[in-house]
């Protein structure tokens, strides 16, 4: 006997059956990842984790230098074209630092731009970079981060120019610039390259400065490391391309790696600036073996012919006398 | 009436000039200085650099440069006067407004460099490649990052 259900009744429980089945296998899914995570959840190494930190720079901007403020209770003011954001508490603070978030929060706010509540994070915040860290990496600098004092510092809001102030724009922009996911190893390549490329683009985050962005903060793809005019605060960052006339193609490896080490130039000269800091807070902390890694990869990368030049200063953009 | 008005403010005009115009040129003049100065500083460490890396092998030399740094860093404190932070420099405000911070890393570059003197005269290349490692960080790069403006 023909069943008393209509056609369409048929096929919306078939399409009911699908969905459920979907969620069961996602669900299970989840339940897979969650077993496999959970031995690294347990035993996030904190030691490990403060090398990871250090070499991913988290310190420098989660810490107010400027106005004598607590290691990792926020505060800082990172000033872009949009407008200044200022970076959050992550003290283990229960109330006002990161003290109550799981593990998953933790690795979804890294991984994927998204916090516990489920808005966007902007993308100041380097994101679109340590999404590529492996879960154990990112459990292993929340490991650390625990065992720091916590601070009651209260966030301060992002003073920002409208449509780059609301979080509801972040979802729109992610979905077309932003790809999340755990970098992938090339097997081409040798161990040490990778590694290099791993400290370079997932943790060192090298692009997010040295890579000029289009209008709408975007990272300009063809132009990897080819430097910018308008970087962090209106400064200028230079072209780390190998390209021999415009980027750093005429360094031997050894002044590359000496630069990651101390800060000196080929000519002589010392960096100051923002590239001071990621060479006393990373890059100089990293074990000899991780800086010939990123040496080496940063010298695969390929030439791009940018050259980067100071803006004219215009006469009434000459600092006057007070 | 017209031509009184006119002829005093060319006079005025003159004044002015006048008055400014040494004002503006020694302070340029600081800021030329200074950034000669810092050259030289940066050449016997671009010297020192390229001698350690053995691209050339004057490794005798090392001494020369080491106690010109050292007479260079105690010329050092001199080449920030007040308002030299007018024009085409990236010398920062804060050397000014942070007087103690500013004088510490000065300190630092005049003791940092006789160390390295010191250490030329032993020819203990080791110590002498550490020692260039930490003036580098404690003087140069300790001053460079607070005290230095990034191009723009
Ligand atoms: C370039 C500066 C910068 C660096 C480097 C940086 N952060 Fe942040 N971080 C931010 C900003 C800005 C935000 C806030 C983003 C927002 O409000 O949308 C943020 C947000 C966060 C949050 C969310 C906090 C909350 O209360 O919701 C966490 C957690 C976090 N960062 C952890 C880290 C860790 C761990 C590192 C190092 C691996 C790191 N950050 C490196 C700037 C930075
Ligand atoms: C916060 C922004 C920022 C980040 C992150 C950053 N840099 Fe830089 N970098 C700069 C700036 C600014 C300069 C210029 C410094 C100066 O003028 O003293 C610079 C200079 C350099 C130079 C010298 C190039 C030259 O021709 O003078 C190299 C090499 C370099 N960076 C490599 C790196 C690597 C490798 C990383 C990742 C580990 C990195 N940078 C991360 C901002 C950054
Ligand atoms: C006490 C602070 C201080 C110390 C110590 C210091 N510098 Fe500088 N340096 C500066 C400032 C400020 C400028 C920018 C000057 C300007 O633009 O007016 C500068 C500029 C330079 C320049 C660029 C000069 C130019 O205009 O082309 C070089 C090269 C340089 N420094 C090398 C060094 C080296 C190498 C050392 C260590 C041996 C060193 N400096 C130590 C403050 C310092």
């Amino acid at each position: 006997m023909e069943p008393a259900i209509s056609h369409s009744a048929k096929r919306r429980n078939s399409l009911f059956a699908r969905i459920f089945r979907v969620g069961l296998i996602s669900a299970l899914t989840a339940l897979i990842a969650a077993a496999w995570a959970q031995p690294s959840t347990a035993a996030g190494d904190a030691a490990r984790g403060k090398y990871l930190f250090d070499a991913a720079g988290c310190l420098g901007c989660h810490t107010d230098i400027k106005n004598k403020g607590n290691p990792l209770a926020g505060g800082r003011e990172l000033k872009t074209p949009f407008g200044a954001y200022y970076s959050p508490n992550i003290t283990p603070d229960a109330d006002s630092g990161i003290g109550k978030w799981s593990d998953a929060d933790f690795i979804r706010a890294l991984r994927n731009g998204v916090a516990p509540n489920g808005s966007h994070y902007f993308p100041v915040f380097p994101y679109p970079s340590y999404t590529g860290m492996t879960d154990k990496d990112m459990l292993d600098i929340k490991a650390y981060i625990f065992t720091t004092p916590p601070h009651k510092t209260v966030n301060k809001p992002h003073r920002t120019l409208p449509p780059f102030g609301t979080r509801l724009f972040v979802g729109p922009w992610k979905a077309l610039h932003f790809t999340p996911g755990p970098l992938q190893p090339d097997p081409a390549k040798s161990a040490q390259w990778n590694r290099g490329a791993y400290l370079v683009r997932a943790v060192g985050h090298c692009a997010e400065c040295h890579t000029p962005r289009n209008l709408l903060g975007a990272k300009k793809t063809d132009m990897d490391m080819a430097g910018t005019a308008d970087g962090p605060d209106g400064g200028t960052v230079p072209n780390i391309t190998p390209d021999r006339k415009t980027g750093i193609g005429r360094w031997s490896a050894d002044e590359l790696e000496d630069f990651l080490d101390s800060g000196m130039l080929p000519d002589g000269d010392f960096a100051g600036s923002d590239m001071g800091d990621v060479i006393d807070q990373s890059t100089s902390r990293l074990s000899k073996a991780d800086r010939k890694a990123m040496v080496e990869y940063l010298r695969s990368l390929p030439a791009v012919d940018n050259r980067i030049e100071a803006k004219k200063k215009s006469p009434a953009k000459i600092k006057k006398k007070k | 009436m017209m031509i009184s008005l006119l002829r005093t403010g060319a006079f005025a005009a003159v004044l002015v000039t006048f008055a400014a115009f040494p004002a503006l040129a020694t302070e340029d003049g600081a800021i030329k200085h200074r950034q000669a100065v810092m050259k030289a500083v940066g050449g016997h460490m671009g010297a020192m650099s390229a001698i350690l890396k053995k691209q050339v092998p004057f490794t005798k030399d090392l001494g020369v440069h080491a106690s010109a740094m050292a007479e260079l860093a105690k010329i050092a404190a001199r080449i920030f006067p007040e308002g030299s932070d007018f024009g085409e420099t990236r010398a920062k405000e804060d050397i000014w407004a942070k007087p103690k911070e500013f004088a510490k890393v000065v300190q630092a570059f005049i003791t940092e460099s006789e160390k390295l003197a010191k250490v030329a005269k032993t020819s203990d290349i080791n110590a002498f490649n550490a020692q260039f490692k930490a003036m580098g960080k404690n003087a140069c790069g300790a001053c460079h990052k607070p005290f230095r403006e990034k191009k723009k």
